[in-house]
């Protein structure tokens, strides 16, 4: 396997990772379980970060002038990371308000 | 890539299993016709509701860590113990 699409897999196990355990956070807030939706959250939290920093590491690479080789694979990894991304923040309001509702 | 890199590692253990990889959205049709159901870790929130949906076909999510290094021994691994346990 080539170093580029390594760091896609990478990007892309790490990334989609965290947007189940978001999902799975939002799930959990809606029943309730603040505490478990918390816990969801942080693990997401944990893995979009080891994804992030994959990504982070090309961007610097880029910087340097070194060549980043373009390929689909890296484009579903920087796509997939957008949407973790965004139930990264979907997910944490949804526990607030959740938790807000609760003690209401 | 994950299923045809699990299948490489089939047909190197000698087994005779066959891995189709499908989009969840198929899962009603095709789930049904699975001996083991693997998920990807990005739709792991959808486990319970495999369960649920088809409570005699043992289902996991797969390792990240072997998902991301695309590891099919260790997925092979994981569907034989699954198959052991069924």
């Amino acid at each position: 396997m080539s170093k580029s699409t390594e760091t896609s897999l990478a990007i892309i196990a790490a990334v989609g990772s965290a947007k189940g355990f978001f999902v799975e956070a939002i799930r959990n807030a809606e029943l309730n379980d603040i505490a478990g939706a918390k816990k969801s959250y942080e693990a997401g939290v944990d893995v979009y970060n080891k994804g992030h920093k994959a990504h982070m590491d090309l961007v610097t690479q880029f910087a340097n002038g070194e060549e980043i080789g373009l390929d689909i694979l890296l484009v579903h990894a920087e796509c997939q990371m957008m949407s973790a991304e965004d139930f990264k923040v979907i997910s944490s309001e949804v526990i607030d308000y959740a938790e807000s509702r609760t003690k209401a | 890539m994950m299923a045809k890199r699990l299948s490489m590692s089939i047909a190197e253990h000698g087994k005779e299993y066959e891995t189709e990889a499908y989009s969840y959205s198929e899962i009603d049709e095709k789930g049904s016709t699975a001996d083991v159901i693997l998920l990807g870790p990005q739709i792991r929130y959808n486990l319970k509701h495999v369960k649920e949906k088809f409570p005699n076909t043992p289902a996991v999510v797969l390792d990240m860590q072997a998902y991301a290094v695309m590891d099919g021994n260790s997925i092979l691994s994981q569907v034989d113990s699954l198959l052991k346990e069924k």
